[in-house]
């Protein structure tokens, strides 16, 4: 690369799109020292995979180390431009005499002039405003991966919650065991006591039984339902019983005892609880059993399905709390990004406003209707800001203040004496009519 | 706009005429021998150069480091000094 000859040196640096002034012997070196370093950039470039998220950002933060040489360029901003676009025009209207490579280079040399000026030119729009909508879109990202994620989690532990009420709701409901066991052939017997009638016997017991059962359930079921025979308790007494029967079913009345001693008997689970006088001891005799009451209280689907709920609920409670702050959190964020969105909105038209006064009084200075070219800056502030809002925008003037200290370069601060106070004054340091963004 | 020296505001105030290299913002005594040694004895032969390099800020710094062994900051205030003048009287 060292031994290129002027011409090839001018052609390289145009394919990069930068465009150099003449090559003598004070430049030639520069020129070169440039040129590899394009190239190298070039390549460093193709190697690494870049999202146009991370491209963009990288352009923004690579700013950050020139920024003084920002501010420099920024007052050169549009002559460079222009020249710019002077040269596109020119080598535009180059074609016809250099038809292949210079269509190619041109295509390459847009591409590469366009990295080159979002790189080195200033952004057209002012910073502030690009880091605003950057801040913006971040925020909205954020907010929006936040709510996605919160949507997730509430549908995922709804369908939860179905499941577990429906589980509980089967649970709830009647075992088909106990059914089984008393269920058994139909066969006319009284009085003997062959096997056959034994078993007849041992049938009519178990569908007094089943009745039996029946009943407990369903007085279980309405007490633990919502009561609405005021009952006080689920154990029903013997007479109370009895009392039922003779009314109901006067044919199993007989059998009333020897029921009671099948159930106390039997191993099998008969769904029927037998207490005594005393509620803890076990009862060994049939003369001992005070009252009757059923294990497996018969209740309603909808009161089953509300006793699911309220288990389900109150177990999963922790779960909502914690889904309910998430929620109260992601209100108050967003509350918040608000807040500050107006605030940075105002202090900006706060920022536009002082320009626009700065740049008013070197006019009218220009004019010669001012004596200083320079403005105090609490002038400005107490012409801009009405005396009941000065309290109030305190914060926001002083966000500004700082704001145009850092990134206005067309308003420099100053410490001058005026009529015997020292005051920091903003002059306006762009001599010519450029068209302003703002 | 973060505030500028005394030198470079009289600089950059009124046409150079036959200023000295060290007049220049950023240019002091040592930097402006060794700019004198090598033809570059007045601020408008600087200006030349800066003017042939086509008011590029990383060709003219590089260049100045190159010539007279100044640092970044004194380059810098040596590009800014002329391009200020430039904008305002060229």
């Amino acid at each position: 690369m060292a031994y290129l000859s002027d011409e090839e040196l001018r052609r390289q640096l145009k394919s990069f799109g930068f465009c150099p002034g003449p090559i003598s012997d004070s430049t030639r070196k520069l020129y070169q020292n440039k040129l590899q370093k394009l190239c190298s950039e070039e390549r460093s470039k193709a190697r690494s995979y870049w999202t146009p998220r991370a491209q963009k950002q990288a352009f923004n933060h690579t700013e950050q180390p020139y920024d003084s040489l920002r501010q420099v360029r920024a007052n050169s901003s549009s002559p460079l431009h222009r020249t710019r676009s002077r040269i596109r025009t020119r080598t535009r209207t180059r074609t016809p005499s250099f038809q292949g490579d210079s269509d190619e280079s041109e295509e390459e040399y847009e591409q590469q002039s366009w990295r080159y000026t979002t790189n080195t030119e200033p952004l057209r729009r002012p910073d502030w405003q690009e880091r605003c909508q950057n801040a913006a879109r971040r925020n909205v990202f954020l907010e929006r991966q936040l709510s996605r994620c919160l949507v997730a989690c509430t549908i995922g532990l709804a369908v939860l919650l179905v499941w577990l009420v429906y589980v509980k709701t089967v649970g709830l409901g009647q075992s088909g065991d106990v059914n089984k066991n008393i269920q058994l052939l139909a066969v006319d017997c009284k009085g003997k006591k062959d096997s056959f009638c034994a078993a007849e016997e041992n049938r009519l017991q178990m569908q007094l039984l089943s009745k039996l059962y029946n009943f407990l359930a369903e007085v279980a079921g309405d007490l633990l339902c919502g009561n609405p025979s005021k009952l006080k308790n689920k154990c029903v007494c013997l007479d109370d019983i009895k009392t039922y029967f003779s009314v109901f079913y006067p044919e199993y009345l007989d059998r009333m005892d020897d029921s009671l001693l099948t159930v106390l008997q039997s191993r099998k689970d008969f769904g029927i609880r037998l207490v005594g006088e005393d509620v803890n001891t076990p009862v060994t005799a049939v003369e001992e059993i005070h009252c009757l009451e059923s294990t497996h209280p018969y209740m309603s689907l909808w009161c089953r399905l509300q006793r699911a709920v309220v288990i389900v609920v109150s177990r999963l409670f922790i779960f909502m709390l914690a889904l309910l702050v998430l929620w109260g959190v992601l209100v108050l964020l967003r509350y918040r990004w608000k807040k500050l969105e107006e605030e940075d909105q105002a202090m900006y038209e706060l920022v536009r406003k002082i320009i626009g006064a700065v740049r008013d009084h070197y006019k009218d200075w220009d004019q010669g209707l001012e004596p200083i070219p320079y403005v105090p800056i609490p002038h400005i502030r107490d012409t801009l800001i009405p005396p009941q809002n000065r309290r109030r925008m305190r914060g926001i003037w002083d966000k500004a203040v700082e704001f145009l200290a850092s990134n206005e370069s067309r308003i420099r601060t100053e410490t001058h004496r005026i009529a015997g106070e020292d005051f920091l004054v903003w002059r306006w340091t762009q001599p010519s009519e450029i068209s302003d963004s703002s | 706009m973060s505030s500028t020296s005394q030198k470079h505001r009289d600089f950059v105030a009124e046409p150079m005429g036959d200023k000295p290299v060290t007049a220049l913002s950023g240019i002091g005594e040592v930097l402006g021998k060794k700019l004198e040694e090598q033809g570059f004895d007045k601020a408008y032969v600087v200006l030349g150069q800066f003017l042939i390099l086509r008011k590029d800020d990383d060709l003219f710094i590089d260049w100045l480091k190159d010539a007279c062994g100044a640092n970044s900051k004194q380059a810098l205030l040596c590009y800014s000094c002329l391009k200020e003048w430039c904008d305002a009287f060229l």
